[in-house]
């Protein structure tokens, strides 16, 4: 999977921001926000393929974190990127 | 889903970038000074790039630096821009023409779209709203009690009282 053409995330006052370019109407009044481990992820794979496995890599690479909790925590994360919209 | 709320002068700028690559974008409105279509924390405010300036217009200028204010045009004279708040009776801004950032071309009112080149609804009363400047101070005294429900504070003990 990748992320959609034309998402990318900025950093807009301090938080990590997904904009919609191509999109013409950019609406913060409800903005879909990154935490600091979501957003290192995001990073790492925008631009190009990749898999769930290479999203937990990330994460046990960078944290101090168990596999199993790192599965977890990528499955839900990649679940809410799916329901936004932001994957394919 | 979570309130995010971030400083104007911080946030605004941003926003002012993103209009100037060509993207619209849609704000909450803050304030009272777009009385009384417009109202604090209800309603949205869609902007653009700017194109043409005429009097009448809403646009997002920087009067300050960092100091950003969203009002309606009331005069352009040799470069300059004079700008009062539909709910503001006295007060005005002046500043150059170059310091206005952004045009607003939609307003979401109560849930409803206006686009303002389109809207019978907004031309009407922007050729209306603007020639009451008279009697404005009533007109708005008239909306916050009628419609807001606020009493005038010089008539309540705390001084500031809803019904």
């Amino acid at each position: 999977m990748k992320i959609k053409n034309g998402f990318e995330l900025r950093d807009v006052c301090g938080e990590n921001v997904i904009i919609a370019h191509g999109v013409e109407n950019i609406d913060f009044t409800k903005v879909i926000t990154l935490n600091e481990s979501a957003a290192l992820i995001w990073k790492q794979v925008e631009g190009k393929d990749f898999t769930e496995d290479d999203m937990v890599k990330i994460l046990l690479d960078e944290y101090e974190v168990e596999e199993p909790q790192a599965q977890v925590d990528v499955k839900k994360l990649l679940e809410s990127w799916l329901k936004a919209g932001l994957v394919e | 889903m979570q309130k995010l709320s971030v400083e104007n002068n911080i946030f605004l700028p941003q926003v002012v970038q993103l209009i100037q690559e060509g993207h619209k974008a849609t704000i909450i409105a803050r304030g009272n000074s777009m009385r009384p279509f417009i109202e604090d924390s209800r309603d949205k405010l869609v902007f653009g790039k700017v194109d043409r300036l005429m009097v009448g217009d809403v646009v997002l200028a920087e009067v300050e630096d960092g100091h950003f204010v969203c009002h309606r045009i009331e005069a352009i004279k040799d470069g300059m821009v004079t700008m009062r708040g539909d709910g503001n009776v006295e007060g005005t801004e002046v500043f150059p023409e170059v310091n206005v950032r952004a045009k607003l071309l939609q307003v979401v009112r109560k849930g409803k779209t206006y686009t303002l080149t389109n809207s019978r609804v907004w031309k009407c009363y922007s050729a209306v709203w603007p020639k009451l400047l008279p009697m404005r101070r009533y007109l708005l005294a008239l909306y916050r009690l009628l419609w807001l429900h606020q009493l005038p504070r010089r008539w309540t003990r705390s001084g500031a009282a809803s019904f």
